[in-house]
């Protein structure tokens, strides 16, 4: 490598930067105002944008990324199938956000004058710190997972597919008290990823004790290069839970399998002689099974967030197996994996919805986000995503994940612990008795 | 007194890990006085590259893991062709700042190819199970870490000692004009360096996933590496491993009587305390300069 | 500074001149209109990466003075602009004192940290002054995340009020430029300045050779914790701005990666002098805005590509550009522009 080539690499790439400007004046400018005289033909916009942040490189990856490929197969199959929505070609713009918050906020910047509403899966930062921007920019998300203030105080037209992880500890609880036959307190250990959304359920315990439950122990794992939790584990296990309710992510979770059972803990219920149940939240798929080792996630209870297809019958397994192998076929997955998360494929038939009722209202020239969080999500009642049950949202309740079930995990399969159950808003519960969580 | 020892063992043992991460380190450190940013990223790629031998090439597990070494032996090897050679007598800190860019190379290159797995499956070949020696448990995995990650530690430091390339390393460490004169390419010793400090941290790497499974998560044992090996001292091997063992006990310590998130930051303050009172290190050559 | 041809110094006021010829001052004064003027026919998209860039800049300037003039390296720049951003958000929130008080005042607490942790490199020199640094960054982000929590929020969003001057608030970014532009410059003048102080040589002399400074009867503690007391003052002005202009921030905006990339520019810019962190920030913040602007046109080109592909190529692209240009110059491009400079002042002549 001469400096020459070197000089000429530079060259070439400070006329790549010159060029920027030119990059960015070729993208589409916001809708703007429409003039007064419109024409009384529609016109239709060349495509609409939908937003997608996740985080495909960085450390939630696993937990972020299979709700999000969801989301964006539902669309492409949308664009084949049908050409979109009412025939106009979603544009879906998707913006790596590598849990980095820097990216987060430039991604939003760069792109939120293309796109109408968009989706953030696990990106609690995200909700956190451009609250205020969504306000502003009237921009309606759809948030899944996670834990912030937005989830107490969303702006209008957000709506919340996932719900956040306090919500999951409440749901948690309901499932814990559900079976508990002794009289005396179940005792409850908490068990975090050090993450922002991992450290949410730190405002739960009010709750939880209001519901009669006692949180004996609470321990933060930290998810950068850790290598043993031995040492929070075996504090953890001398305060005797009952239950351990957990937001730690893929690789912590390995971990601390593996040292629960050196430890010579057995998981499942205290009836059947076993040492506690810990509740796994961010679902199972095969890809993590194979990361873990099948000896060591025997009887965990894993939280299954989304709707099961065999809830809604025939008709849901039909649309399920279709999306899982047009997923196959945009991703140029191999056959044997396992298809995303469920919820991503309804979540973005909801966004698709909420864009075209939108539309409908105010016309295509005029679509903007506020329009879409006014005129859009709003209206979503009884909708069929052909997926999964009916949605309606309304202002007082803009969730559109309302049941959860249990899956536990045992001999090499997972089997279905019960019915669904709704999920409560612990914030609202929070708020409603005069302590919001911070001052 | 059974928790005290519980802790003590399980930060050896992830000493152990951070051990090998440091090696790497610190032998470049060494030989070329380059303060290797990329190190977390080589650790990274040495996981992947092993897991998706045995996953998806499906190669057997012994095979893979050799496979895989020799791989990232002659991606070390490469790196100090380009970009390093050229970088040869520039000021350190630009050195650090190409380590710095190799190592987002690196993390774009696992993500390019590997990127759609949510999470990468990993083959297991340490068994599973425990050992209860007086109380305390000692799960397989880390008995296994501790135990590949000494006899890794031992055999290159018998190497580093004894052959002779291992005396060339030795001498390139105390100048490299010297070496010139004595006509031993400095250059072709470089690149041996940073092909076995890629083994090291392959190796490291492979350990770690039987761990914690593979994921982006393994570059950060690059940053633990770092504090470990400034703790013992940057121009010693055998300080690089004692400085990471001390990062792991100490590290499980405050995780265990503390708790409460400060099991990351615990290190770092004894480490603050330790260079006012020992600056460069414990086993660190020090330059003594007196007004 | 080389001079043009037939300009020649005669006084020691001459000599010193940071704005020496008429054609210094011509476009000294243009360059002020210029800057000035931009939000009257820039695309307003534009904005937030400009103020980041200059907020950035502010911080990256004051940690040259560390790194480049006093020769001391700190990875934990990030971790006192928190600290300034904090304390402003705090104090602004809590005692509800205005902005243009705030600040400075951020910048003294920072500083005051600074020195606290400058306090080390009375005993330790080079790299393993850098670790007191890595120590340093995450010690106070966890002393702001977890004994804190109360006041700061922990690790979830602390929001904060608009600057204002009477009823005119900055809330927009074109309005925010002119508040950052004028910081910015005036923090880079004095930077300028502090070149040509007795401070500024004193801290040259340091770095150059620390023992032989102490001989000459420079007292090297106080250089180098005056060093770190004025980078971290940077540090708490540019964190300032950074609260009050996002409105809305984190811990996570201050991480390690952010304290490695501040040295990062530094060094791509050039040590030395003060266009060198310029030049630094502004090269890797336009090549990360031109990974992030083109990826989407990669998407229409390479249509077969899975997003995890798109995404790696942005990263690929950024470290092979870093790479290739401290290939070319790693002394960094200032010293490529004061090159630029010699040689078409004495063209066609080479010497």
């Amino acid at each position: 490598m001469t400096r020459k080539l070197g000089l000429i690499y530079c060259i070439v790439f400070c006329l790549m930067l010159l060029t920027t400007p030119l990059l960015t004046s070729c993208t589409p400018q916001q809708t703007p105002t429409p003039s007064p005289a419109a024409p009384p033909t529609v016109v239709k916009p060349k495509n609409v944008g939908m937003g997608a942040f996740v985080d495909m490189t960085g450390p939630v990856r696993s937990m972020s990324y299979p709700g999000h490929v969801g989301y964006v197969t539902y669309w492409r199959w949308l664009n084949e199938t049908k050409g979109g929505i009412d025939g106009v070609p979603i544009n879906i713009i998707e913006i790596d956000t590598a849990y980095d918050i820097k990216k987060m906020r430039s991604g939003y910047d760069q792109y939120k004058s293309q796109f109408v509403t968009c989706e953030a899966q696990g990106q609690s930062p995200f909700f956190d710190s451009l609250l205020k921007n969504f306000s502003e920019d009237k921009m309606p998300v759809f948030a899944a997972i996670g834990g912030s203030d937005a989830f107490l105080y969303p702006p209008t037209g957000w709506v919340f597919g996932g719900a956040n992880t306090s919500d999951y500890f409440a749901c948690y609880a309901d499932f814990a008290l559900k079976n508990w036959k002794e009289s005396r307190k179940p005792r409850v250990a908490l068990l975090l990823g050090d993450y922002p959304g991992g450290r949410f359920p730190l405002f739960c315990p009010p709750y939880l004790e209001s519901r009669g439950m006692e949180v004996v122990s609470t321990e933060l794992l930290p998810y950068r290069g850790m290598t043993s939790a031995m040492d929070q584990l075996l504090r953890m296990t001398q305060a005797k839970p009952d239950f351990v309710f957990t937001t730690i992510i893929v690789p912590q979770l390995v971990i601390v399998l593996d040292e629960l059972k050196g430890m010579g803990i057995k998981l499942g219920p205290k009836s059947e002689g076993k040492d506690f149940e810990l509740i796994y939240s961010y679902g199972f798929d095969k890809d993590m099974m194979a990361t873990m080792r099948p000896e060591n996630w025997d009887n965990i209870v894993v939280f299954n967030g989304s709707y099961d297809f065999r809830y809604y019958g025939k008709k849901g397994y039909e649309f399920y197996t279709l999306m899982t192998d047009k997923y196959m076929e945009y991703f140029n997955v191999p056959k044997d994996r396992l298809a995303p998360s469920i919820a991503g494929f309804y979540a973005g038939a909801i966004m698709a919805e909420a864009v075209r009722l939108a539309a409908q209202k105010v016309g295509w020239d005029k679509l903007n986000s506020e329009a879409v969080g006014l005129y859009g999500y709003p209206n979503i009642k009884d909708f069929e995503t052909g997926l999964c049950p009916k949605v309606t949202l309304s202002k007082e309740d803009p969730r559109t994940h309302m049941g959860i079930m249990f899956r536990l995990f045992k001999d090499g399969t997972s089997q279905s612990l019960g019915e669904f159950s709704d999920i409560p808003w612990v914030f609202k519960w929070l708020d409603q008795h005069g302590k919001p969580y911070h001052q | 007194m059974a928790f005290f020892l519980q802790c003590i063992f399980s930060g050896l043992t992830a000493g152990a890990v951070y051990g090998l991460a440091a090696l790497g380190f610190v032998l470049i450190y060494k030989t070329s006085g380059i303060f290797n940013l990329a190190q977390g990223a080589l650790i990274m790629m040495g996981g992947y590259l092993y897991s998706s031998l045995a996953i998806h090439v499906g190669l057997p597990l012994w095979v893979s893991i050799i496979v895989c070494l020799l791989i990232m032996g002659v991606i070390g090897y490469s790196l100090e062709w380009f970009p390093l050679r050229p970088m040869l007598g520039q000021p350190h800190l630009s050195i650090i700042m190409v380590t710095l860019a190799l190592s987002i190379f690196f993390s774009a290159v696992v993500t390019w190819i590997w990127g759609e797995f949510s999470v990468m499956p990993t083959p297991y070949f340490v068994p599973s199970g425990n050992l209860d020696i007086f109380g305390v448990v000692v799960t397989m995995n880390l008995l296994w870490s501790f135990v590949i990650a000494g006899a890794i530690t031992i055999i290159f430091i018998l190497f580093f000692q004894f052959s002779s390339i291992g005396l060339n390393m030795r001498a390139t460490a105390e100048g490299h004009q010297i070496v010139r004169s004595m006509g031993i390419s400095v250059s072709a010793i470089i690149a041996i360096t940073w092909a076995i400090a890629s083994i090291i941290g392959a190796s490291g790497g492979i350990l770690a996933s039987q761990i914690r499974g593979v994921d982006p998560g393994l570059a950060d044992y690059g940053l633990k590496a770092v504090g470990g090996a400034i703790i013992g001292g940057l121009d010693s091997i055998h300080g690089a491993i004692i400085g990471c063992l001390i990062v792991g006990v100490l590290e499980t310590l405050a995780g265990g009587y503390i708790g409460h998130g400060i099991k990351e930051v615990f290190p770092y303050i004894i480490l603050v305390i330790a260079i006012v009172i020992k600056p460069y290190g414990l086993y660190g050559l020090e330059r003594i300069e007196r007004i | 500074m080389s001079l043009p041809c037939g300009t020649f110094n005669t006084r020691y006021d001459q000599a010193f001149a940071i704005f020496r010829t008429k054609t210094h001052w011509v476009l000294l004064i243009a360059f002020i209109i210029f800057i000035f003027t931009v939000p009257l026919f820039l695309n307003p998209q534009f904005f937030s990466v400009i103020n980041i860039m200059m907020i950035i800049m502010i911080a990256v300037v004051g940690l040259h003075i560390l790194v480049g003039y006093c020769g001391q390296i700190s990875f934990g720049h990030a971790a006192f602009m928190a600290i300034g951003a904090y304390s402003s958000a705090l104090m602004m929130n809590h005692f509800g004192l205005s902005f243009w008080i705030c600040m400075p005042l951020a910048g003294l607490i920072t500083a005051a940290v600074g020195i606290l942790f400058g306090l080390p490199s009375v005993r330790v020199k080079g790299l393993y002054l850098a670790l007191v640094s890595i120590a340093a960054q995450f010690i106070i982000i966890y002393v702001i995340e977890t004994p804190l929590q109360g006041v700061t929020g922990g690790q979830w969003a602390l929001r904060t009020a608009v600057p204002k001057i009477g009823d005119f608030a900055f809330d927009t970014p074109p309005k925010f430029y002119y508040l950052i532009a004028s910081i910015t410059i005036l923090m880079i003048f004095l930077a300028k300045n502090l070149a040509r102080t007795k401070t500024g040589r004193n801290f040259v002399a340091v770095r150059d050779n620390d023992i032989a400074a102490e001989v000459m009867g420079i007292n090297i503690v106080t250089t180098k914790v005056l060093a770190f007391a004025i980078a971290s003052f940077y540090a708490g002005v540019a964190g300032s701005l950074w609260a009050h202009y996002q409105r809305a921030f984190t811990t996570s905006d201050f991480s390690m990666l952010q304290s490695i990339w501040f040295v990062g520019m530094v060094i791509v810019g050039g040590m030395g002098s003060t266009l060198g962190p310029i030049l630094g920030t502004m090269f890797i913040t336009l090549l990360d805005q031109f990974v992030l602007r083109f990826t989407p046109t990669m998407t229409k080109v390479l249509p077969t590509l899975t997003a995890a592909q798109i995404s790696s190529f942005g990263m690929f692209l950024f470290a092979a550009v870093i790479i290739l240009f401290l290939v070319w110059e790693p002394r960094g491009l200032a010293h490529r522009w004061q090159i630029f400079k010699a040689s078409y002042r004495l063209w066609p002549f080479a010497y």
